[in-house]
């Protein structure tokens, strides 16, 4: 049972069309450089504007553990940012009753797309190789499979906003002593199906994909979760905007100019991630977050929100603080 | 009234509350609401039939237990075009949960309830028509747009929480074949813990290609009859439906007179790391899950009348739950009657825990047990008993198991009312 509610970020990790690895993220975030886009063939022939993650080079040592050897990007992304947000850099270190918590919402797209794409040529000879890889909880699986932890472990599906309705149940395990520490992750990775969908949406930005991880403990760190906000519907689906006012007073967050606030994943591109990383379904939420956690750990502000508007009409909001600086913000509700 | 925060709780407790289930709705493949299935899992019928819902004839099996469509809700408050865009997916959840909430009397109460469900396929087969529209020759692009949004499991669950007028904050577990008792278990924890005042919880999933092609290329599909614990079995008949539940707290149940169908009182979760579709052949952490289903239930096995097990009839799951079992059960394993729903309806994946989370709620209510075929060999390694014919019994304690791809593991564990 609950006995506190104070709950730590430990640890950031994130992989993003920037690269692998938190430096390269606060490269584009800062307007140093640009990710660069490519192009994916669709099937209709008119080839789409992607924002893809580079190739690792060199491949890191845990890419050769047995669980690693038939994965497709997505996982790889997931374990990548977990390693990082873990402080693991080399083969993977058991992290026994370690809770994880993976948001996606197109998931194992690669995999589905080869796998129905045999199915529909000869069912016969579709292969087992590819099927269980398409199933959502997979990258969830591996990650706990590599860190040897046989915890509890949920794969929620969703849209951007997963990220932080994750961070809010890891949140809860972790104040009723269900786990000891979590790790929140969301993840894609794309391939024509979802390039293809996210452009018959109107405003959206280039396609992308990648992951991001933060982990959770009770135990204090430099920064705090302070709240994560209800869902706030929009009447609406192409009204996405939500009065940033409405959660601000849920979430009791501050105006002063010590508190930044980082947006992401609405159909405009106004002080967004997107125009710079793309629309990265899931992982866009976790890359807000990030950022927002980021932003106080290299003394940017005593205090962060990051705030995502989801592809199905609600909007999360998150805020974090950090530990440095006594202030007198006022606590959530 | 929703909380404008989901962390931190307002209400979070420091003393667990009792979780009543005030609600509950069924669609399988016996029938469509809780008499007839309530009939069929008493009585160990069966539904298997060959799929018509897509094409099987490449492949080695051609038989699932496959649901009547849906007829529609009158008291649907979408119109004719919103219900139209909604897939079979959809369509079996809207049946279970209006059943649901008008069992636990919550319509016409304005509410906000958050839902917390379980799927693997969510809009599959939607998915897979925008795929075969996109390759097609020439490629269609009309309705492309409609079909990516509704594939998506958010879009059916709140085109059902619109229909039955409620809103809420919305939870989508897809940890495959236990997301449904996933679901269960998290919104008892959110009852339990006082971080909700009502869930809707459960699980839906429907047949799909994609799906069944899956588990036929693994050779996982039975080629003859689906025999859970049966020294002959050869592998899972796949099947289709929902099991939704509505959960409050007792005491708040108990003041407004709402029929209490029965206590959900454990609820353990563990990860099975040994392979990403093969469990761990000692049972380890379906062990880890029953014992703290129990724990946290306060009972020890003995005082279980009934395991509804997970029991796929496939040689390597029910295997290694049969080892856990024995392991779990010690001494008392052969007094704890063991049979599995799948030998009837059919694996449902992601509605799997959730449905069999109501036959289990059936059997406590009308001290029943449900029975695999009459003709089934036990397994000579299973030390507890199979049932096999349709058999009243006295108890109170019944535990249900969920394991998964992935290597998801959940049990529960509810009371007789």
């Amino acid at each position: 049972m609950m006995t506190s509610t104070r709950i730590h970020v430990h640890g950031i990790g994130v992989v993003s069309p920037a690269g692998w690895g938190v430096g390269s993220f606060r490269e584009i975030l800062d307007g140093h450089r640009v990710a660069p886009p490519s192009e994916l063939p669709h099937p209709d022939g008119l080839a789409r504007t992607v924002l893809r993650v580079p190739a690792l080079v060199p491949r890191p040592p845990w890419m050769a553990h047995p669980r690693m050897r038939r994965t497709s990007p997505i996982s790889q992304f997931a374990l990548a940012a977990t390693f990082e947000a873990l402080g693991q850099m080399g083969m993977p270190q058991p992290c026994p009753g370690l809770g994880i918590l993976t948001s996606v919402m197109g998931g194992g797209v690669i995999y589905s797309r080869r796998f129905y794409g045999e199915v529909l040529a000869d069912p016969s000879t579709a292969s087992p190789l590819l099927f269980p890889e398409t199933v959502f909880n997979a990258p969830g699986s591996h990650l706990a499979a590599v860190l040897q932890t046989r915890a509890r472990n949920d794969t929620e599906v969703g849209d951007e906003t997963g990220f932080l309705t994750s961070l809010a149940l890891a949140a809860r395990w972790l104040a009723d002593d269900v786990v000891p520490a979590c790790l929140v992750v969301s993840c894609e990775e794309l391939d024509w199906p979802n390039a293809g969908a996210i452009g018959l949406f109107p405003g959206k930005t280039l396609p992308s994909e990648g992951a991001a991880a933060l982990l959770l403990r009770r135990e204090p760190s430099a920064v705090e979760l302070v709240g994560v906000s209800s869902p706030h519907r929009c009447s609406h689906r192409r009204a996405r905007q939500v009065d940033l006012e409405t959660i601000r007073q849920d979430l009791r967050w501050t105006s002063a100019p010590t508190t930044q606030v980082v947006r992401a994943g609405g159909s405009d591109s106004m002080n967004r991630l997107e125009p710079r990383f793309g629309e990265g379904l899931a992982a866009t939420g976790g890359w807000a977050c990030v950022a927002a956690v980021d932003a106080i750990l290299r003394g940017q502000c005593q205090e962060s929100v990051a705030v995502v508007d989801g592809s199905n009409g609600q909007t999360l909001a998150c805020r974090f603080q950090s530990n440095r600086f006594p202030t007198e913000i006022p606590a959530v509700a | 009234m929703q909380s404008p925060v989901l962390f931190p709780s307002k209400n979070a407790s420091t003393r667990p509350q009792r979780v009543a289930i005030t609600g509950a709705g069924i669609v399988t493949a016996l029938g469509h609401g809780w008499a007839v299935n309530a009939e069929g899992f008493r009585s160990g019928q069966t539904a298997f039939r060959t799929v018509r819902g897509f094409d099987t004839a490449g492949q080695r099996v051609q038989i699932a237990a496959e649901a009547e469509p849906a007829t529609g809700l009158a008291e649907s408050r979408l119109g004719e075009h919103r219900s139209r865009r909604m897939d079979r997916a959809a369509h079996l959840l809207l049946e279970a949960t209006a059943e649901a909430w008008n069992q636990a009397g919550w319509a016409g109460s304005p509410c906000t309830v958050p839902v917390v469900l379980g799927t693997t396929s969510g809009g599959m087969g939607l998915g897979e028509a925008y795929f075969r529209r996109c390759i097609g020759q020439p490629p269609r692009s009309r309705g492309l747009a409609t079909l990516a949004l509704h594939y998506q499991p958010q879009t059916q669950v709140s085109d059902v929480m619109e229909a039955l007028g409620f809103e809420g904050a919305t939870r989508i577990i897809s940890n495959a074949c236990a997301s449904g008792a996933n679901a269960v278990g998290e919104a008892f924890e959110m009852i339990r813990n006082g971080h909700a005042e009502r869930v809707v919880t459960g699980g839906y999933d429907a047949l799909t290609q994609l799906v069944f092609a899956g588990f036929d290329s693994l050779q996982a599909l039975s080629t003859t009859r689906c025999l859970p614990f049966d020294t002959r079995r050869d592998g899972l008949a796949l099947g289709e439906g929902a099991g939704i539940l509505c959960l409050e707290p007792m005491d708040a149940a108990h003041a407004r007179g709402a029929t209490i169908l029965a206590e959900i009182v454990g609820y353990g979760a563990s990860t099975d790391t040994h392979h990403l579709t093969q469990p761990d052949p000692s049972g380890e952490a379906a062990l880890e899950s029953m014992t703290e289903a129990c724990a946290q239930a306060g009972i020890r096995p003995s005082e279980v009348g009934y395991i509804n097990a997970h029991g796929t009839g496939t040689r390597l799951n029910d295997a290694a739950e049969t080892q856990a079992i024995h392991r779990w059960a010690g001494d008392a394993t052969p007094r704890i009657p063991v049979s599995s729903t799948k030998s009837g309806i059919g694996h449902l994946l992601g509605a799997a825990g959730a449905v069999e989370a109501v036959a289990c709620i059936m059997a406590l209510r009308g001290q029943w047990l449900p029975p695999e075929p009459e003709d089934l060999v036990p397994d000579p390694l299973c030390r507890f008993p199979v049932v096999q014919s349709p058999t009243s019994a006295r108890f109170d304690h019944v535990l249900s198991n969920s394991f998964g791809f992935g290597g998801a593991n959940a049990s529960l564990v509810f009371r007789k009312a």
